[in-house]
């Protein structure tokens, strides 16, 4: 049997997991706070260290951040008088802290991890076997669609196809999410032909079993120790500065 | 001249496939490319038919100097390119709508593109097949389809990528009748023998990204 | 039409979690070696076309064809759109991970409901062009409206009128995608039943 030298990311997805959970739960603006800015500050320290590249956080954060200015519009804005409304504005506010916390959190834990990690560290964590193997085909599966697409744009494309703005596009366009069923569809019949061929079936997809919790190494350990421990103390902290400004 | 191409340089992933090809191909000429597998002779053809950019050197079709897509777009009726995998280039659901695919995108009405489409069908000896999926046709029907579906365009240049590869004696022989039979002026790339001495008018070899001339057959 | 982690208040979003994972088991069952190549097509499409982005207004919708998945896989739909769901949140972040129950159930609800209507009308021997296309409009219009529906009671039960605006958005952006959807869904159809009839037949 050959060494994988995959990480196995379930402590990680197991913190994920936590944070948005607890994020999900909490009533209070200022845990929320205290939450996005320890992301934050997170994100900023794994940058300086070079772990990380600012560019592809902060393209990530900005499609979470478009959905959060549609809230901001809907939720903070009266529109019969056209101006902001406080309760909106408060509940505005918090679903932002929630939503930009649990997304960059899920981000520097998760974001280096591709689907067959996903795939393992769920499987880890109690997901059923056969979820897991559907996870991992399907990431096979978006490779060959996305390789089947492009030779079919080529072959259009070379039978003179244009797209433009006109019927024959539109007709064209609805088509092409057909052909790529069909083409994909005789490609998957053929890719299980050959798994069989192998002595393979679909469902022995390499989704291993999870390996025993002791064999994980200690910085993942780490990982999640810090995030609860984190967690817990800002839960706890911010609970009480609450009470005491109520 | 149906085909020029002067000192084109064309890289993949990063490496120069073809590396200055000089070659011209004159109305009536039939050229076959050969050389070794993987000697860049698909990257010839998709080059010249404008699928894959060349990064130096100049490039004409039909006698337009050719460089950016608006350059090749309107040429891909009159300049025909036949994939090595037919599976890559057969679109349609069934045999006869696959080959209306490219009149339809010329702007044909749709009576015309089905009636050229037939004939496209009976010119390469499969107007049974008219009705059939396409996933459903053997290895050859498929290459002869997606061959029709070039001819009924009316090409006056074909770029034929191995266009009997894979084929037993009896379909090769088809598929090099019907090509001679068209009169269409070609640059064939292949490595087989019997359809560089059934179909050539002169040969080429490319080796090392370059074109080196070689005896006519 | 994904709804972001931290919008849904915790009550709703367990509620939510409980029907998915109920829906969930339901599909696995289904999950044999003999179904798990097709139904891994099935996310891959589904998956790949919620980054297709068509532009409205200021902002963009995704396709999503929840409606014609469900018909050709039925309960299989839970677990599809599932694992589509999870990748497109790991590497799009596109809704996210706390709300995965949620979104599943709002797009797999209607998927399999878009099945039970219209899968008799689908199995009949030889269905002409015309109906198939009038299922295929009928399986995204369930879809969407079931979708949508659904994202609204999950969004007023966690937020009441404070969010109505941010429903009212949803609902009309789904507008342009409706109609995406359907001829998308109508074309896919006629396109299968004359290419590759099996691929409309659950196996």
């Amino acid at each position: 049997m050959s060494h994988d030298p995959r990480p196995d990311g379930r402590l990680r997805l197991a913190a994920a997991l936590a944070v948005s959970l607890a994020a999900a739960a909490t009533r209070s603006t200022t845990a929320l706070a205290v939450l996005a800015g320890l992301a934050v500050l997170a994100a900023l320290w794994l940058i300086v260290s070079a772990e990380r590249s600012p560019g592809p956080l902060l393209r990530r954060m900005a499609v979470v951040s478009v959905f959060v200015l549609w809230i901001w519009l809907t939720v903070a804005v009266d529109w019969r008088t056209l101006s902001a409304d406080p309760a909106g504005v408060a509940l505005a506010w918090q679903m932002t802290l929630r939503i930009e916390s649990i997304a960059l959190t899920a981000l520097l834990l998760l974001g280096r991890m591709d689907g067959i990690d996903l795939a393992r560290a769920a499987v880890g964590l109690g997901l059923p076997r056969g979820l897991g193997s559907l996870l991992a085909v399907t990431v096979r599966q978006i490779a060959v669609l996305e390789e089947t697409g492009q030779r079919l744009r080529r072959a259009m494309r070379a039978r003179a196809y244009r797209p433009r703005f006109s019927r024959r596009t539109l007709r064209v366009s609805a088509q092409q999410v057909a052909w790529l069923i069909i083409h994909a569809s005789l490609r998957a019949e053929r890719m299980a032909l050959g798994l069989k061929a192998r002595g393979l079936g679909a469902m022995d997809w390499p989704v291993r079993p999870a390996s025993g919790w002791r064999s994980l190494p200690r910085s993942e350990w780490a990982v999640l120790a810090g995030v609860s421990a984190a967690l817990a103390v800002t839960l706890t902290l911010t609970s009480i500065w609450d009470r005491m400004h109520r | 001249m149906m085909l020029q191409m002067e000192s084109v340089v064309v890289r993949r992933a990063g490496r120069a496939v073809l590396q200055g090809i000089d070659l011209q191909l004159e109305e009536g000429e039939r050229v076959a490319v050969v050389g070794a597998v993987g000697a860049g002779k698909s990257t010839l053809l998709l080059a010249a038919a404008g699928l894959l950019d060349h990064e130096s050197g100049t490039l004409g079709l039909l006698g337009q100097r050719c460089r950016t897509e608006d350059d090749f777009a309107p040429l891909r009726g009159p300049v025909g390119l036949l994939f090595q995998d037919p599976d890559d280039q057969l679109l349609g659901p069934t045999v006869l709508e696959d080959i209306e695919f490219g009149p339809l995108n010329l702007g044909w009405d749709a009576a015309r593109a089905h009636d050229a489409a037939d004939a496209a069908l009976a010119q390469v000896g499969l107007a049974q097949l008219h009705d059939r999926p396409v996933h459903e046709l053997s290895g050859g029907e498929k290459r002869l389809v997606a061959l029709a579906g070039l001819l009924v365009m009316a090409p006056r240049l074909l770029l034929l990528d191995e266009p009997t590869v894979g084929l037993d004696e009896r379909t090769a022989a088809q598929v090099v009748e019907v090509l001679r039979a068209s009169g269409v002026s070609m640059l064939i790339a292949t490595h087989d023998p019997r359809c560089v001495e059934r179909l050539a008018t002169r040969s080429a070899v490319l080796q090392d990204g370059r074109l080196q001339p070689a005896a006519p057959p | 039409m994904h709804l972001s982690d931290g919008v849904l208040a915790l009550p709703t979003l367990a509620a939510a979690t409980a029907c998915a994972v109920a829906g969930l088991a339901v599909g696995l069952r289904r999950l044999t070696p003999q179904t798990l190549p097709r139904a891994a097509l099935f996310a891959a499409v589904f998956f790949l076309i919620g980054t297709l982005h068509v532009p409205v207004g200021l902002g963009s919708v995704h396709l999503i064809l929840n409606g014609l998945i469900g018909l050709l896989l039925g309960w299989l739909a839970f677990p599809v759109i599932f694992v589509a769901l999870v990748l497109q949140a790991l590497l799009f972040s596109f809704g996210g991970f706390a709300t995965l129950g949620a979104n599943t159930l709002l797009l797999a609800a209607p998927a399999v409901l878009a099945h039970q209507v219209l899968r008799p009308w689908l199995d009949r021997p030889q269905p002409a062009p015309q109906r198939l296309m009038v299922i295929g409009v009928l399986a995204a219009t369930i879809g969407l409206v079931g979708a949508t529906l659904l994202a609204a009671l999950l969004l007023w039960t966690s937020g009441g009128e404070a969010l109505l605006g941010l429903i009212a958005l949803l609902a009309l952006a789904q507008l342009p995608v409706w109609a995406i959807d359907a001829a998308v869904s109508a074309s896919v159809l006629t396109m299968l039943a004359r290419a590759l009839p099996a691929a409309l037949t659950p196996r």
